[in-house]
């Protein structure tokens, strides 16, 4: 396990290098934990390439790390208003965050992710769940698309 | 509350996932991830370009009737829902054994609940180690439960082995279909067998799936201990609503044991264990051959305390001695023993020295997982990679024969 006051460096794919606590990422990302203890990352000379990551969704997610290491006592009840204020971002912000935790595996993250977008999708109807998740190309034909809304008109 | 994702598939061993980051060799287990990553760079982050495993796991997490509800959102959702891959995540996910309830009426008669939606009741305290749910009376099963597929029971009236009084029951719609009736010959044993293959329409999936009594098929044959090289199998097929007969030829032969009469379904056929060979027939394609057993395995302690049936969708056979459990699984037409733990020490005495002890069934998704069961001392979750045993409470004395414990999973609120 890293020491509290170590610092690890990510770079973003813009190459922007967040500079974090090591303990933060540690605790929070199963796969920086593992080249943490796998002794592959080197503190003088490394910094994590995350490709896939934009700044701002890093960001996010170094800030949903850190808050919830130093605020891990904190009752249940604040915890959820502050991920729900942390989640309150555009639909695509939520993808972005959702490909990050699952390509850093932030286990909590990701669960926070799919309950949130579980909730955006359950007890709606078609119509409605194409527009909040901005669906606009649904791939059916429209002859099949015609067949649906015959069949299932309470769906829609 | 449990925040952390009890999916497996993203476990990742810390040596890969190294090599995921300093080097760019294309790693398979990884190659689902790095496939998600290529979509981030080519879209502008729509839901549509997210991959099927992050999509899978929101699924698994909505209520029954939403996830039908998806099915017409998107082409590619109805895709990833109508695959059985994900209907196995799904069951997997949300009903687990922990929670789900059986009550046996009679030994031959089964009723069994899931309580409804795990992930929706985030308040909920989820003790379902010592907690029973209530059962509303509609989720009875009346009859002789042989057989399920895609949330369908295959029942009988009668002893499952008559031959006759099949019927259909969906637990969902709560409706019944009554088979034809075929000629029987007094006094005869039948092994029957029942499945679902959700590919076999795939022109039409969709409706297939919300209209299950298309495309199933239920087979029966008149059981014979002496070795046949030649018989007929009786075929019902739900499109046509009628029974047809077929003579299977063997090369090598088959003979049924005298008391193993039932089948289990995978992948589209229908698994018959017999004395010394399994039965594979497909009843989609009207052919049957011949399976062996385990090299130096014991067929008759496999049917008699052992199991047949599948994990994160591959076909296993479990075998369990005085102290020990072997598990192998089917590698290209290969079984490989892919467990073999000695469980003296970790289970009780009573339990290790019941002689009736036998394997219940096997996690449809955690394939480390099997279920352990004796009549007198009741169910045991056990965990093969750990060792890890943990008991059910609440099944002692319950006769779980014939009908196994991997049972049909469906979600029990359909209408929430």
């Amino acid at each position: 396990m890293g020491s509290p006051l170590k610092k690890i460096m990510l770079c973003s794919s813009e190459k922007e290098i967040f500079s974090v606590e090591e303990q933060v990422m540690v605790q929070h990302s199963v796969i920086i934990n593992n080249m943490i203890e796998d002794g592959s990352y080197n503190y003088e000379e490394s910094k994590i390439p995350l490709d896939c990551v934009d700044s701002k969704t890093l960001k996010k997610v170094i800030d949903y790390c850190t808050y919830h290491t130093h605020h891990h006592n904190d009752n249940q009840e604040d915890l959820e208003a502050w991920d729900a204020q942390f989640l309150n971002v555009d639909s695509n912000g939520l993808y972005d965050l959702l490909m990050a935790a699952n390509y850093l595996e932030i286990r909590n993250l990701l669960d926070l992710i799919y309950r949130t977008i579980k909730n955006m999708i359950k007890g709606k109807k078609i119509d409605e769940i194409r527009r909040i998740l901005n669906i606009k190309d649904h791939g059916f034909t429209p002859e099949e698309e015609e067949q649906n809304r015959k069949e299932y008109p309470h769906f829609y | 509350m449990s925040q952390i994702t009890t999916s497996s598939s993203s476990s990742s061993s810390s040596s890969s996932s190294l090599s995921f980051f300093v080097s760019n060799n294309n790693n398979n287990n990884h190659t689902n991830k790095k496939s998600c990553f290529t979509t981030t760079l080519v879209s502008s982050s729509s839901i549509s370009y997210l991959c099927n495993d992050l999509l899978s796991e929101i699924f698994t997490r909505l209520p029954f009737r939403s996830t039908t509800i998806c099915k017409c959102v998107s082409k590619s959702w109805l895709e990833l829902i109508s695959t059985s891959h994900f209907i196995c995540q799904f069951m997997g996910t949300q009903h687990k054994f922990y929670g789900a309830s059986l009550v046996f009426l009679s030994p031959h008669q089964l009723m069994l609940t899931f309580p409804p939606d795990p992930y929706d009741d985030d308040d909920l305290e989820h003790d379902h180690q010592n907690k029973r749910i209530v059962i509303s009376p509609e989720v009875f099963i009346k009859g002789t439960v042989c057989g399920c597929s895609m949330n369908v029971f295959l029942c009988s009236d009668n002893r499952y082995t008559s031959g006759y009084g099949y019927f259909l029951h969906d637990p969902i719609n709560k409706e019944s279909f009554k088979l034809p009736s075929l000629e029987v010959k007094k006094e005869c044993l039948h092994a029957i067998g029942f499945t679902c293959d959700p590919f076999y329409c795939n022109e039409d999936s969709r409706r297939n799936y919300l209209d299950p009594k298309k495309c199933f098929r239920v087979v029966r044959i008149k059981s014979f201990i002496v070795r046949h090289y030649e018989f007929e199998v009786d075929v019902w097929s739900s499109e046509t609503g009628n029974w047809r007969q077929k003579t299977v030829i063997l090369d090598d032969g088959f003979a049924f044991a005298p008391h193993w009469s039932m089948s289990f379904a995978y992948e589209g056929g229908l698994y018959f264990m017999g004395r010394t060979s399994i039965f594979v027939y497909d009843p989609y394609h009207l052919s049957g051959e011949t399976l062996d057993y385990p090299i130096d395995s014991d067929p008759m302690n496999i049917m008699s305390f052992g199991f047949l049936g599948s994990s994160c969708g591959d076909l296993r056979i479990a075998d369990i001695g005085h102290n020990d459990i072997k598990v192998w699984e089917l590698v290209s037409n290969d079984w490989e023993l892919v467990h073999h733990v000695d469980f003296s020490g970790h289970l009780p005495n009573e339990f290790c020295a019941d002689y009736y002890k036998r394997v219940g069934g096997f996690h449809p998704h955690e394939w480390e997982t099997v279920y352990l069961y004796s009549f007198n001392e009741g169910i045991y979750v056990a965990n093969l990679q750990t060792k890890k045993f943990t008991y059910i409470p609440g099944y002692q004395k319950c006769d779980l024969s014939p009908f196994h414990l991997e049972l049909p999973l469906w979600s029990s609120s359909p209408e929430e």
